[in-house]
């Protein structure tokens, strides 16, 4: 592939308020740019308007002094940008032949009247999987395999159609250590092949190891730009210990109560675990894979009744996307909003009310349908779900993704008032700033075993990256 | 509800009306009747209250705390907003600080929500602090003397910055009469501007508890820029621009949650 660079000039884009602001962008082929940032500063958004996911409100993007019109995922690959999103998104009952195959037709052969025949099909795919010396069943039901093959399998979906900038969207979040170097060994290769890619990622570690340049977004603006031999500098390390210094987090000292659950032992799946919850205390916890998350979750709520929930899945998984508001906050206890036998409707109402207000759910009703929100305000929703069944203890999973800083400081501060009422809370998060901040104490995992647990008092997020 | 909550409120109903019977508890705060009867139980054996058949009297040596204080004669009228702060405020004290706690209500609340720990050292010219101060041994309390300001329930040196020469403190705790965009944080009385003044210098971190009333309001005079303090602590009821000037300015925002409100 011939030398190229991919810019931006001013992209905007608004939604219900200013999610990216004047972007100036720009990113060359054969190059690994990082784009780091903390949660809610509009990384992904500017990914999604990059790869035609959402569209821009104003601004251009450029391919060398192209001008491109990009209005749709298609416009935008065929410009050969395509996204790998956070979720995972691949037809689980169809084989892997026909995920890899399915929708990117016109994009390998081009426009042609008949399908193309299975013998190419599975040509096609064979020469992508040898390319890479991966090792796939083509007729095996996608739904079959692991979590980490499935990242894969959506990877290789964009590959097969030989993109020239690829955007990855913190892929490495739910993979483990060996997983995610497979990828990068990829990532590699393609980098060879004079591909563009855009890396989001919150590791530290993978920045420095693999990216060649890195952009810094804060609140929907690039504010610093660094390349690879700029990495060992003082001004690179304070902006990125900067980075989520600059929010202030309102953290309280808590004088915890009685111990509520003791994590430990051979049931469960993660090895070495050991730490204990208490009331009135705040507990980070970091460095697990989704499934892990999942099977920690799974465990302690079979430990502990009466757990209020807030799933890292995507809010379209979780919520009720066909019932109204009402409905989807007081899900998590009914009994609360009933009258006599039944459940009442308009004492839903008039719950939900008081939630949209107090919760800042902006441009919503209690009319309005669930399915036309905002991803921040289906997050404010699962959190407000989680509220509405009051618990000893909370497990919030990434609780802040979609959320923009003011409801983050609501949410922290929701969750003070939490534990001041006796709760325990959990986060699960990959932002260690976010639990430094907000924390008391930090349970670190690696490789789904636990390697330490420690009071921030003194912590700083440098040393506990070094960790990881 | 939460039990603590229900306990609380309990307490302020019978402060309210001395005596009262269990049904009409239990529908005042949506619960069982048994629930109301075993938190009576503890409340009895906390010598708050006496049960007699259906219902509960508040004890008299109660009623004669809640009336008078020490030397400071009435406490405040009770604030729901200021107490809450109060109890952030206290969250915010770690062991062995230095702290000091200005004249007002809010002060007052911060102080009781202080009763329970220990090792903190309070310096203040407020009556109220003082008074609720004198109850534990376990926080050290040091009182700024000089002519009583009686209106305000606290006293004020002759020379303030000989008094406090040679004091440096780690926080300092006040409250203003208004805050405004345009002019700031605003307070009425002179005095305690002054003291304001020469006391922010000497701290390493400056809280302001400012219950939601005070927001958008003015009062006589400016103390500064909404920027002044390092810390607010306020209810989560003020409006959402204020909240966006705080985290542009790096000024970190505690907010009550009163979670109970939610339930209708």
């Amino acid at each position: 592939m011939t030398d190229f660079t991919l810019c931006t000039r001013n992209l905007t884009m608004v939604a219900d308020r200013t999610l990216i602001d004047g972007i100036h962008f720009s990113a060359c082929s054969g190059e690994i740019h990082g784009i780091i940032g903390n949660n809610g500063e509009g990384k992904t958004v500017f990914a999604q308007v990059l790869a035609g996911l959402r569209p821009k409100t104003s601004g251009q993007i450029f391919l060398d002094d192209r001008e491109l019109n990009i209005t749709c995922p298609l416009s935008a690959q065929k410009n050969g940008i395509y996204m790998l999103t956070q979720e995972v998104h691949i037809f689980p009952e169809l084989s892997v032949r026909d995920n890899l195959i399915c929708g990117n037709e016109e994009l390998i052969w081009g426009k042609r009247i008949f399908t193309p025949s299975k013998k190419e099909m599975e040509q096609c795919c064979q020469k992508i999987l040898d390319m890479y010396h991966l090792h796939f069943h083509l007729w095996q039901r996608a739904g079959e395999l692991e979590e980490a093959d499935l990242r894969l399998l959506q990877l290789l979906r964009i590959l097969i159609c030989h993109p020239k900038v690829l955007i990855l969207d913190e892929f490495s979040t739910f993979l483990n250590y060996t997983q995610t170097t497979r990828i990068f060994d990829i990532l590699m290769n393609l980098k060879e092949q004079n591909t563009a890619i855009l890396l989001i990622t919150h590791n530290y570690s993978e920045i420095r190891r693999y990216c060649d340049q890195v952009s810094i977004i804060t609140d929907g603006t690039i504010t610093a730009n660094f390349t690879k031999n700029q990495f060992e500098s003082e001004e690179f390390i304070t902006h990125i210990t900067n980075l989520n210094m600059n929010f202030r987090y309102p953290r309280l000292v808590l004088s915890k109560g009685k111990t509520l659950l003791k994590v430990e032992g051979t049931d469960c799946p993660l090895t070495n675990i050991c730490f204990t919850l208490h009331e009135r205390e705040i507990i980070g916890i970091t460095g697990l894979t989704k499934p892990q998350r999942k099977a920690l979750s799974t465990y302690i709520v079979k430990h502990l009744k009466d757990v209020g929930l807030l799933p890292e899945k995507s809010s379209d998984e979780v919520l009720f996307l066909t019932q109204g508001i009402p409905f989807n906050i007081t899900a998590s206890n009914f009994r609360k909003a009933r009258k006599k036998y039944f459940v009442s409707a308009s004492k839903e109402k008039r719950y939900a009310k008081s939630y949209i207000t107090r919760l800042g759910i902006h441009n919503a009703t209690v009319h309005t349908p669930t399915r036309f929100l905002s991803s921040g305000n289906k997050q404010k929703l699962l959190i407000a779900r989680s509220l509405f069944n009051e618990s000893k203890l909370y497990i919030y999973d990434e609780p802040t993704k979609n959320l923009d800083s003011i409801s983050r400081l609501e949410l922290y501060n929701i969750l003070n008032a939490l534990a001041l009422k006796d709760a325990s809370i959990l986060i699960l998060s990959s932002d260690i700033s976010e639990l430094i901040g907000m924390c008391s104490r930090i349970v670190l995992f690696k490789d789904g075993k636990q390697i330490g647990n420690y009071s921030t008092d003194y912590l700083s997020s440098e040393a506990l990256y070094k960790q990881l | 509800m939460f039990k603590i909550e229900r306990l609380r409120k309990i307490k302020e109903i019978l402060a309210d009306c001395k005596q009262i019977d269990v049904s009409t508890l239990s529908s005042l705060l949506e619960v069982t009747d048994a629930t109301i009867r075993n938190d009576l139980e503890e409340l009895e054996k906390e010598g708050f209250l006496t049960r007699f058949h259906g219902g509960a009297t508040l004890n008299a040596a109660q009623e004669e705390e809640n009336n008078t204080l020490t030397f400071t004669g009435a406490a405040p009228v009770y604030d729901k907003d200021k107490e809450e702060i109060g109890e952030i405020a206290s969250r915010l004290i770690q062991e062995r600080e230095w702290i000091f706690l200005g004249p007002g209500t809010t002060s007052y609340y911060i102080a009781k929500a202080l009763l329970t720990r220990n090792n903190i050292n309070v310096l203040t010219n407020n009556f109220w602090v003082a008074g609720v101060l004198s109850a534990v041994p376990n926080i050290q309390c040091l009182f700024l003397g000089g002519h009583l300001v009686t209106n305000g329930f606290y006293s004020y040196p002759d020379d303030i910055s000989a008094e406090l020469h040679n004091i440096y403190l780690d926080k300092c705790f006040f409250s203003v009469d208004g805050v405004d965009f345009d002019a700031g944080y605003t307070l009425s009385d002179l005095s305690v501007q002054e003291l304001i003044r020469t006391i922010t210098p000497k701290c390493k971190e400056i809280i302001f508890g400012i219950d939601c009333s005070k927001f958008g309001k003015r009062a006589f005079r400016k103390i500064g820029d909404l920027d002044f303090p390092d810390i607010i602590i306020t209810n989560d009821t003020i409006t959402a621009e204020y909240k966006n000037y705080y985290l542009e300015h790096q000024i970190g925002v505690y907010t009550s949650y009163n979670l109970e409100n939610w339930k209708l």
